[in-house]
């Protein structure tokens, strides 16, 4: 009887097991692509400031520059969009632009329009990692599936992992290469659970939702999706005959309301109808939230907050996904510490595929391709970063040029260390031409600090990678030895 | 006067050193060949004093955020530090037959179960997560919110069942039966 249920067990783990694999090996090229995006993608507001060294930098907006602002805005454009935003000097990112929705200007100190907002790099790892290029809809609802899939395999990768506790902190390194990539695998996998659970969960969310929205919504709204958005995130409030703007007084009007709160952001909603009002986001101390947001009349006068911060606990916890994906909160060693557990998530889904080619015990068009995918990527996405900056080009084509481009290097070279120490020296080249470039282009701006620290970062991956070639290098020779 | 400006560093310093020093003693307690339960309950103990701190400094929210970033880069230095180290070699070259872990199955099963990872297993996920909500939570918003981010969980809970069933057919219609009855019982509850 016993031997019986230990049978069923044993055939149930290598069910599940076969299921890790399958799903893993099927979904482990694009998890890699979002993994490492994802983990990029947590620097965005500094490539942004690299992108565009030289706009305004402060710390501080006065209520009535952003009043110019919207002045200005109004003045500039024929039609004005219905939601308006300001979005303020933090110390993460000291300058402030104008946008609404479709345009985007960098803000003068004094609220003056500086020059509109080009960003090309960013933005294409920013799509690269929200919709893999894909049409925008589409593209948000097939990465959160990945984010279902990535639950999957987080919750399969523990229920067949049979000694999670007995080689909890085993690293065998070395050797073939097999024992270290399983440990290396594991280790990161059990160790690092609660984040990538959290970012299965989170990135799950984001598309996925709507589908949720959209059972809900006939269920118990009457097909009325607006109202359900409204119950879960707050509403917005009625408003009839709406005065001239006073931003000024909104603000002095916050301070009164809430003194703990830091404003990130102003929208002006209806701007220039009789619906106006002003809506200030703002981060409160101690809170996961992305902000809560205060509500006041055009001319100023306190309506109320939406309840972000003391709402219902579903509101709080569904307004909390944000940073909690993107780790935009605290200090920059959040940040780093959510480039290095994103790093970690990237290198399981390059080791899984790996242990299963090893496995194999052959080398064929798989493993070119394969390691040229891995290879190529960041050479791709260092690639779009120089022409973009170098010819203005199309920072979305030159990546997938690029990433084709490394695919057909493997059908020429078809050698494993070769693919991979040939895209490791293209990226070096490419990376260390920017770089130049950057710095004929920028002279002087280079010399900002937060745009000193990414050139470091890029030099020190350079001669991580320089060192990584002739690692590479000294196993091509083995092999022909 | 008392200078108080050192007092948060020091804090952040000391949940810092406890959460090292619960894993370290976490890890001297595997290593041996029998747990002992004192080692370990003092280590988890540690472990526990050191959460209390960051939550302490940081909130309830950043601090337990904090406090697992800790814990897993403390158990990832040990694991690199203590790593056992053997010369590199070469793979050897076998030429395995290539097995692909789905190609063992008929391919209309590995399309059957492509299917409903999507559309069976989604469904009973965002269904199932409904109808617990719907048991435990009072407001209507928070039903929809929890389960806005509980549902990925159900969802990969239900393929990992399908996956992993010796009976494909009966735990499918199951699933399905399942989704009328809870879609009935949201819908008209």
């Amino acid at each position: 009887m016993i031997m019986k249920k230990l049978n069923i067990k044993k055939i149930i783990i290598k069910k599940m097991f076969d299921a890790h694999s399958a799903v893993g090996l099927a979904v482990g090229a694009i998890m890699y692509l979002i993994c490492l995006t994802g983990s990029l993608a947590v620097f965005y507001p500094e490539f942004e400031r690299w992108e565009q060294p030289d706009a305004a930098e402060y710390n501080n907006l006065s209520p009535a520059s952003i009043t110019q602002a919207y002045q200005e805005y109004l003045t500039q454009v024929i039609t004005p969009e219905k939601s308006v935003y300001v979005v303020l000097p933090t110390a993460e990112v000291p300058r402030a632009h104008l946008s609404d929705g479709k345009q985007e200007w960098w803000l003068n100190q004094d609220g003056s329009l500086g020059s509109v907002i080009k960003k090309p790099w960013t933005e294409m790892l920013q799509e690269l990692h929200i919709q893999l290029h894909l049409p925008e809809t589409f593209g948000l609802i097939v990465v959160s599936f990945f984010g279902i899939l990535l639950a999957h395999l987080v919750i399969s990768g523990v229920l067949t992992h049979s000694r999670i506790f007995k080689d909890a902190f085993t690293l065998n390194w070395g050797g073939t290469g097999q024992k270290q990539q399983i440990d290396l695998h594991n280790r990161l996998s059990v160790w690092g659970l609660p984040f990538h659970a959290m970012i299965a969960i989170t990135g799950a969310f984001f598309g996925l939702v709507s589908i949720l929205i959209l059972i809900a919504a006939s269920a118990f709204y009457d097909n009325d999706r607006d109202a359900l958005i409204a119950d879960i995130y707050g509403a917005e409030p009625v408003i009839t005959n709406a005065p001239a703007l006073d931003i000024e007084r909104s603000f002095a009007n916050l301070a009164i309301a809430d003194s703990q709160a830091t404003p990130i952001y102003v929208v002006v909603q209806n701007i220039t109808t009789s619906k106006q009002f002003v809506e200030i986001a703002a981060t409160l101390p101690q809170r996961l939230i992305y902000s809560e947001i205060y509500q006041f009349h055009a001319d100023g006068e306190y309506i109320g907050q939406q309840g972000m911060a003391n709402g219902p606990i579903g509101r709080q916890a569904v307004y909390s996904v944000y940073r909690l994906h993107f780790g935009h909160f605290g200090n920059l060693a959040v940040k780093i510490v959510y480039l290095v557990m994103g790093l970690a998530l990237t290198y399981i889904s390059v080791s899984g595929i790996n242990i299963w080619l090893n496995k194999r015990g052959k080398i064929d068009n798989i493993n070119y391709l394969w390691s040229s995918f891995v290879y190529g990527t960041p050479f791709a996405l260092s690639a779009s970063l120089m022409t973009s900056i170098l010819f203005d080009v199309s920072a979305h084509q030159s990546f997938w040029f690029a990433l084709v481009a490394s695919l057909l290097v493997a059908g020429l070279l078809k050698n494993v260390s070769k693919i991979s120490y040939s895209l490791v020296i293209c990226t070096v080249g490419v990376l260390l031409i920017t770089l130049v470039v950057y710095g004929i282009n920028y002279g002087k701006l280079i010399l900002i600090p937060a745009i000193t620290t990414i050139n470091i970062c890029l030099l020190l991956y350079v001669a991580l990678m320089i060192l990584h070639s002739r690692q590479l290098k000294n196993e091509h020779r083995k092999t022909i030895n | 006067m008392t200078d108080l400006s050192l007092l948060p560093f020091i804090g952040e310093f000391a949940a810092l050193l406890l959460s090292s020093v619960g894993i370290f003693l976490l890890w001297r307690n595997w290593r041996q060949p029998k747990s002992n339960k004192w080692q370990l309950c003092t280590s988890l103990l540690i472990l526990m004093g050191s959460w209390a701190l960051c939550i302490k400094l940081s909130g309830a929210e950043f601090g337990s955020i904090y406090f697992l970033c800790m814990l897993s880069f403390h158990a990832w230095l040990l694991i690199l530090l203590t790593r056992k180290s053997t010369p590199k070699q070469l793979l050897p070259l076998r030429n395995n037959a290539p097995s692909l872990p789905w190609s063992r199955k008929k391919k209309v099963k590995l399309l059957y179960y492509s299917l409903a990872l999507f559309f069976l297993c989604g469904l009973t996920g965002v269904l199932a997560t409904m109808t617990l909500a719907r048991f435990f939570i009072d407001s209507l918003a928070t039903q929809l919110a929890v389960s806005a981010l509980a549902f990925p969980v159900f969802w990969a809970l239900a393929s990992i069942w399908l996956s992993t069933t010796t009976k494909l057919l009966r735990t499918s219609i199951f699933m399905s039966i399942a989704c009328v009855l809870m879609a009935g019982g949201i819908f008209t509850l």
